[in-house]
């Protein structure tokens, strides 16, 4: 009977507790929705402008819907490209570069960023990227940090259930022991691969030159040397940032600062 | 005639008997030279090995190989050669000559080497020659074996840029030249005009190994080369037989204004003299004389290009000629985000080559991409064909769209005026969704930024937390591991379950205890006062026998309550335990039936003699 009463009462604590966690899931989403119907007008109504080559309009009504919290790769997309028929190369390298971050082998966005780069006032080559940087690349958008850690955690089930089935069938099993030293190491590869790519995506920052001239200095000051001028539209990796000052490096690897203001994050 | 054929065929009779008695008896004699010894840079060396057979005719001889030369290089692997036959004193002397020409690589002294020749079964070899290699305008002046009057390049001013051959018969510029011919002087720009290139040569001038020693250039043309069949005319120029071979035709239009210059087609040839002189010669059909490299070339074209009447419509982009135009659109309905090809032709005659394709404008909502351009053009007679530009057009929208009319212009060589064509306006249906899209063909504008996207596509929330953020991927981690360790201990009690009776008994007595107690409760609703009791007793001795490790088997209840006393229960608990059996063994034994409220208070107090014991191990356990 204890027993019994034990049960009941922990069965109503879990229906209070499915129970908030039902309330959540339905709850919590409701602001996202309503941003949706907020933003979608407004991205309709800059389409519109666009299309009536009113890129003025457009390039309004899709700020608005990224200020209401529209986050989107055609969203991006399309103020990148109203800004480019206004001529603001900048801007709009800038968005191209916002939208291929959600949609990074978009082949309409990388063919748009490219057209873009064109009319870069001084073009900075950029370093050759190795094969292996790449793949990684690849690997990091196709199966992200969340997918390299499920397959790691399918690799660690996996081990704990052999090591499961060797303290419960004692003995030496020669397909236990080469199953244990196959996913061992891919368990440790998976799940270092899942972290780092995470730590990554926190780590590397890009900004794009969005004012037509900007000077690279040596050191975070107005009257440090400068080391050379960089056009709007030039992509640049940050490293470090200080006070209005952002450390960069470009993309032939020189590294310098550059006021903050001069450059817009991706 | 039969009379003189016949005296031919004895002659030759004669000869051949003659020249068989005195082949053993012949001298062969290898010698080689060159046109001269100091030779400028821009000079060519002209080197030259004589074969002769001072009495006889000579065997077979095997071409020799062009000497080794160190610091020159051979134009042509390929030896010119002569041959020569005179009959003086009743003896024929026959010379045989191998000519190569080098290109100097450096000033200095040069040295061509041994050339070996062949002939039937004796070997001879040259002695080897060295040279001087001056400097461009360095050469001294000296004697030269090369006539004045030697063909080369006859708009060339410069007498350093001929070739120097050997001291042999003239070749002049009346023996072999090259003619432009035009098909008119005076056009309008973007007209087609031919130009046809021929060959004369005079009766007695061999030629061999021609090809164009230059490129053929006409600037301010496009030129499209027509086909030219090398078949060899026989005309007449001043009283003069000549042969006139058609070496090159060529459509060409000027793309501008003004006086244009077409370039002179330059060949270099070997020409070679037939000579006649010798009634010998005459006799065996001529002499062929060494042969000599030259260069020939035509006399360049000046064309007179007008310019275009005024009044020209919008729109028109230089085409000229005869000219036609058609356009098809290949579907009338297409789903969004597949391609619809509209094809635009131009045919006709004139500058069918540098057309422009017609512009026309599309709707904002559909992508329109640099059409695929092909000709066919047909170059027998004059330039005749189709351009075909396919443009692909693709809607990102759904409805009706509509391509306006659109036009082309040219001008009539043969009206004298502009004319205009006109096509469209097509009008096509797009279907379905812009999920639809096609995904697959990734053709964007040239130089353009493709169009935007008409839907917004999924939205996405606030950037996500990166992984490493998140504190429950470690659950993840941890679960297993408990679940291990779960095992583990599972699996110990297993052991020890098996091994250890008393652990067992210890581990199962509660549960066991219950199994009666479950019983025990639905025979009191069922009002079944014997079994009722039967199972009381069960639960509590049997829990008591287990925590006891006593086997039920042979279990006094004396037993029982002195072992309770011997382990420590109190007092109390051993009085109940004992009234709870007593009380049982009364219903169990005796005809007295026992009320519903009895038989709860019995349950009542096996649940508590039970939970009392249990409580008791509890604290015994904690006081060890």
């Amino acid at each position: 009977m204890m027993l019994l009463s034990l049960l009941h009462a922990r069965s109503k604590t879990l229906r209070f507790r499915f129970a908030i966690l039902f309330f959540s899931f339905m709850v919590l989403p409701l602001p996202f929705l309503q941003a949706q119907d907020e933003v979608r007008p407004l991205f309709e109504a800059g389409n519109r402008a666009y299309r009536a080559s009113n890129y003025e309009t457009a390039i309004q009504q899709y700020e608005q819907a990224i200020e209401k919290g529209g986050i989107s790769h055609p969203l991006f997309y399309n103020l990148a490209s109203a800004y480019y028929r206004k001529g603001h190369v900048g801007k709009a390298i800038l968005y191209y570069e916002k939208a291929l971050k959600w949609s990074p082998y978009d082949a309409r966005t990388q063919h748009s960023l490219r057209i873009a780069q064109k009319k870069i006032q001084f073009p900075i080559p950029q370093l050759p990227v190795s094969p292996f940087a790449s793949a990684w690349q690849y690997i990091r958008f196709f199966v992200g940090s969340w997918g390299l850690l499920w397959l790691g955690v399918i690799m660690y089930v996996a081990v704990i259930v052999l090591i499961g089935h060797w303290i419960w069938f004692k003995g030496q099993m020669v397909w236990r022991r080469r199953a244990l030293m196959v996913l061992m190491p891919l368990m440790v590869i998976f799940l270092g691969a899942a972290y780092w790519a995470s730590f990554q995506s926190e780590v590397e920052k890009k900004a794009v030159v969005i004012e037509k001239q900007v000077e690279l200095r040596q050191r975070p000051a107005k009257d440090a040397p400068t080391a050379r001028t960089v056009s709007e539209g030039i992509t640049l990796e940050v490293l470090s940032g200080r006070e209005h000052w952002y450390e960069v490096r470009l993309p032939n690897g020189e590294i310098g600062w550059l006021l903050q203001r001069a450059v817009g994050n991706v | 005639m039969l009379r003189i054929k016949t005296l031919r065929i004895g002659f030759l009779a004669i000869l051949s008997v003659m020249l068989g008695s005195v082949v053993f008896g012949q001298r062969i004699s290898v010698t080689a030279s060159v046109s001269d010894h100091t030779v400028a840079m821009n000079e060519s060396v002209v080197y030259t090995v004589e074969i002769r057979s001072a009495n006889g005719t000579l065997p077979n001889i095997y071409p020799p190989q062009a000497p080794d030369a160190q610091g020159l290089e051979i134009l042509h692997d390929n030896a010119s050669t002569g041959k020569k036959s005179v009959f003086a004193n009743g003896q024929v002397t026959q010379t045989y000559t191998y000519t190569w020409f080098y290109r100097p690589l450096r000033e200095g002294e040069v040295t061509i080497g041994r050339t070996t020749v062949v002939i039937g079964r004796e070997t001879l070899t040259t002695s080897p020659i060295s040279l001087r290699i001056v400097g461009q305008g360095k050469k001294p002046n000296a004697p030269s074996f090369r006539s004045k009057s030697l063909f080369d390049d006859p708009f060339s001013n410069d007498p350093q840029n001929s070739v120097q051959a050997p001291p042999t018969p003239d070749v002049s510029k009346q023996d072999v030249f090259i003619r432009a011919i035009p098909s008119s002087t005076q056009i309008v720009q973007g007209e087609q005009m031919f130009i046809a290139y021929y060959l004369f040569a005079r009766r007695g001038v061999e030629i061999r190994n021609s090809r164009l020693s230059d490129s053929w250039d006409a600037e301010g043309f496009w030129r499209e080369e027509l086909n030219a069949e090398a078949n060899t005319e026989l005309e007449t120029i001043g009283g003069e037989p000549y042969r006139k071979i058609l070496i090159k035709r060529v459509a060409v239009f000027p793309t501008r204004t003004g006086k244009l210059i077409v370039d002179p087609l330059k060949v270099q040839a070997d020409v070679s003299m037939i000579r006649m002189d010798d009634p010998f010669d005459a006799f065996l059909g001529g002499n062929v004389g060494p042969a000599q490299n030259i260069s020939i070339a035509s006399e360049p074209l000046t064309i007179e290009v007008r310019a275009l009447p005024n009044g020209a419509p919008a729109g028109f982009s230089g085409a000229v000629g005869r000219l036609n135009m058609t356009a098809t659109l290949d579907k009338e309905k297409v789903e969004v985000g597949s391609p619809i090809i509209l094809t635009i032709m131009i045919g006709g005659s004139g500058n069918i080559a540098t057309l422009a394709a017609p512009q026309f404008n599309v709707p904002e909502v559909v992508e329109k991409y640099d059409p695929e351009v092909s000709n066919v053009i047909d170059r027998s007679v004059q330039v005749y064909g189709n351009k075909t530009f396919r443009f692909t057009l693709i809607p990102r929208e759904n409805g009706q769209h509509t391509i306006p009319a659109f036009s082309f212009s040219y001008f009539d060589l043969a009206a004298n005026a502009y004319k205009t064509i006109s096509a469209g306006p097509f009008t096509f249906r797009a279907t379905g969704t812009a999920q639809n899209l096609a995904t697959g063909k990734n053709v964007f504008p040239v130089n353009d930024i493709a169009t935007i996207l008409p839907t917004s596509g999924h939205w996405i929330r606030e950037e996500a937390i990166p992984l490493h953020r998140h504190w429950w991927p470690f659950l993840v981690f941890l679960i297993p591991i408990l679940g291990l360790a779960g095992l583990v201990y599972y699996r110990q009690l297993q052991d020890r379950m098996q091994t250890d009776v008393a652990f067992a008994r210890t581990r199962t007595a509660q549960s066991e205890a219950q199994k009666h107690l479950h019983l025990a409760e639905k025979l009191l609703r069922e009002d079944q006062p014997k079994a009722f009791y039967d199972e009381v007793a069960r639960a509590v001795t049997g829990f008591l026998g287990d925590r006891l490790n006593i086997s039920e088997k042979g279990m006094l209840r004396q037993d029982l309550l002195a072992k309770m006393v011997e382990v420590g229960m109190n007092e109390q608990l051993c009085t109940d335990f004992g009234n709870l059996l007593e009380s049982s063994d009364e219903v169990r034994f005796a005809p007295v039936r026992p009320t519903q409220e009895m038989m709860q208070v019995s349950y009542n107090d096996a649940t508590s003699i039970i939970q009392r014991i249990e409580m008791f191990y509890k604290q015994e356990r904690k006081k060890k």
